[in-house]
């Protein structure tokens, strides 16, 4: 763990769906500036905890501190204007917007977005919107899109869709990004594309917390790693620690 | 001549409810079949804020539009947990209770005999007496109904309503606050409503029941889908040609007993042709 607090901390989380307990008594600490990675099989309730950490669930027992603030029933738009921002693991875009629009309408904070001031339509408005507009065409530089700016976001492949919904969160500049599964379904060189961009915001001092099957990306760039199994924490710690943990092996691994 | 204003009059009127209305539908995706309650309110709310209060007609405008924006809101909170086909449900039934509170609630709306003897509206010192003056204040309500909308649409307010319409929860991801903005452009659809329902109740002088079935509701609902959802200029026309197709009828000679089946049966063939070859609408460029 980093020498100081944690950023995202969960203390003793517990999900129960009817019959069904998701997430129990889980803790987890996420460290300001790291790449942490979350695996286990199928059902283990790794995206339960993503709806958590960003308020689309609330807990039935447990705490979620966000550099130190407990943020635990909050909705999603407040979480999110935080700075705790997320994608899907099934893409979630404005399929008939284009993709200049689907990232400005990550922007926070325009004015515009309040009835009277746009119906108002000031100088000081207009001005932040262009602003806005150049910050968004930035991030499409850094996701490496900006020649499809003008394009209907449904008309984009696969993996170039994804990297509309990162984009999307990078324009909330949110200081945890939290993505669902990034490289399902990628090719390889767009599974390459998406490691470079990961390595590119953590030098940007973003932390990120990754849903991941891909083991070999995930030992390749995580520093930290939580392996979940019917909802608990069945191991925690480096690639090497993990690699060689009897229990990981037997519930995941499987080697 | 008067003919052809009380025309244009009726469409300025319908324009205004097709474009509140594609603010809901087209543009927030949020499937409202009751907005001829709204309609109804603005102008009940018109016609007995005029006989008991007699206060000016901007004032009194101003309360049709705020008291069906209230129902707006209220109307709109449904629409936080309905969604689709059970929305428009929800809509559909509030308009069946609205029409039902105008026909029984005697004491106040006079049930069927509806309230009469509204007059024609005057601010200060000017009067809207004739067709061709109203028709003068109807054109200028309208036109600042469409500024105001416009404004709405094209700002990013506007983008947020559309981004809920294409994905709720990533709208939400997105940090907008989801809930707020539907109960307000539920709110602000219902003002526009309102107004217009005020400047029909100043216009045929009289408050009816019969003016407000679900008919109409459905009525504005269709033309909103012909001029094409999400496009504001699409409403524009569709109420305008809409407006102006039975009335054609009339001019080629069909006895008018006959012309009100013929007009809902063309209409209906009209409305199936564009579903067919512009599902968009006339105007519209998005498909649902």
């Amino acid at each position: 763990m980093s020498k100081t607090s944690p950023i995202l901390a969960t203390e003793n989380i517990t999900k129960q769906f009817t019959g069904l307990t998701a997430v129990k008594d889980l803790s987890i600490e996420v460290g300001e500036g790291e790449i942490t990675s979350i695996i286990g099989p199928n059902g283990a309730g790794k995206t339960t905890l993503f709806n958590l950490l960003t308020g689309f669930l609330k807990p039935n027992h447990g705490e979620i501190h966000f550099r130190g603030q407990r943020i635990t029933g909050l909705p999603p738009y407040r979480i999110t204007r935080l700075g705790i921002a997320r994608t899907f693991q099934l893409i979630r875009i404005f399929p008939k917007l284009s993709v200049l629009d689907n990232i400005m309408l990550g922007c926070l904070g325009l004015k515009g977005d309040n009835l009277f001031y746009a119906v108002l339509k000031t100088k000081e408005i207009v001005n932040q919107f262009y602003r806005t507009k150049e910050d968004a065409l930035i991030i499409l530089e850094t996701v490496g899109l900006p020649e499809f700016a003008h394009e209907y976001a449904n008309h984009l492949s696969y993996g170039q869709q994804k990297l509309v919904e990162i984009g999307r969160v990078l324009a909330s500049d949110p200081q945890i990004i939290l993505l669902d599964e990034p490289m399902a379904g990628l090719s390889i060189t767009m599974i390459d594309r998406m490691i470079d961009l990961i390595f590119r915001l953590k030098k940007q001092g973003k932390t990120i917390v990754f849903i991941e099957h891909n083991l070999g990306v995930v030992m390749g760039i995580s520093e930290r790693i939580f392996v979940l199994n019917f909802g608990q924490k069945i191991a925690s710690g480096s690639p090497a620690d993990i690699r060689s943990n009897e229990e990981v092996i037997d519930a995941y691994l499987g080697i | 001549m008067n003919f052809f204003f009380h025309v244009l009059i009726m469409c300025g009127i319908y324009m205004i409810l097709c474009l509140s209305l594609n603010l809901l539908v087209g543009f927030g995706g949020l499937f409202n079949v009751g907005h001829g309650a709204f309609y109804g309110i603005g102008a009940y709310v018109g016609a007995l804020v005029m006989i008991h209060l007699k206060l000016p007609f901007p004032l009194e405008l101003l309360m049709s539009g705020l008291a069906a924006a209230l129902f707006g809101i209220v109307v709109g909170f449904p629409s936080l947990r309905l969604k689709g086909d059970y929305l428009a449900l929800s809509t559909f039934g509030f308009a069946v209770v609205i029409y039902t509170v105008f026909m029984n609630w005697v004491p106040v709306t006079r049930g069927p005999m509806g309230i009469p003897g509204v007059l024609r509206p005057k601010i200060l010192f000017l009067r809207f007496d004739s067709l061709a003056a109203y028709l003068v204040l109807v054109a200028i309500i309208v036109a600042i109904s469409a500024f105001v909308l416009h404004r709405i649409v094209d700002s990013p307010f506007g983008k947020s309503l559309m981004a809920i319409r294409e994905d709720e929860t990533a709208a939400l991801a997105a940090g907008k606050n989801v809930s707020l903005i539907k109960v307000t452009v539920f709110s602000v659809g219902a003002f526009f409503a309102g107004i217009a329902g005020n400047l029909y109740v100043h216009y045929v002088t009289l408050a009816d029941p019969s003016a407000f079935v679900t008919d109409e509701s459905f009525l504005i609902f269709s033309m909103v889908v012909f001029g094409g959802m999400g496009s504001l200029r699409g409403s524009v026309l569709s109420a305008f040609v809409l407006v102006l197709f039975p009335e054609v009828l009339r001019f080629i000679g069909i006895p008018s007993f006959y012309a009100a089946q013929i007009r809902r049966m063309l209409f209906g063939l009209l409305l199936v042709v564009v579903i067919l070859k512009r599902p968009q609408g006339l105007l519209g460029s998005y498909k649902f």
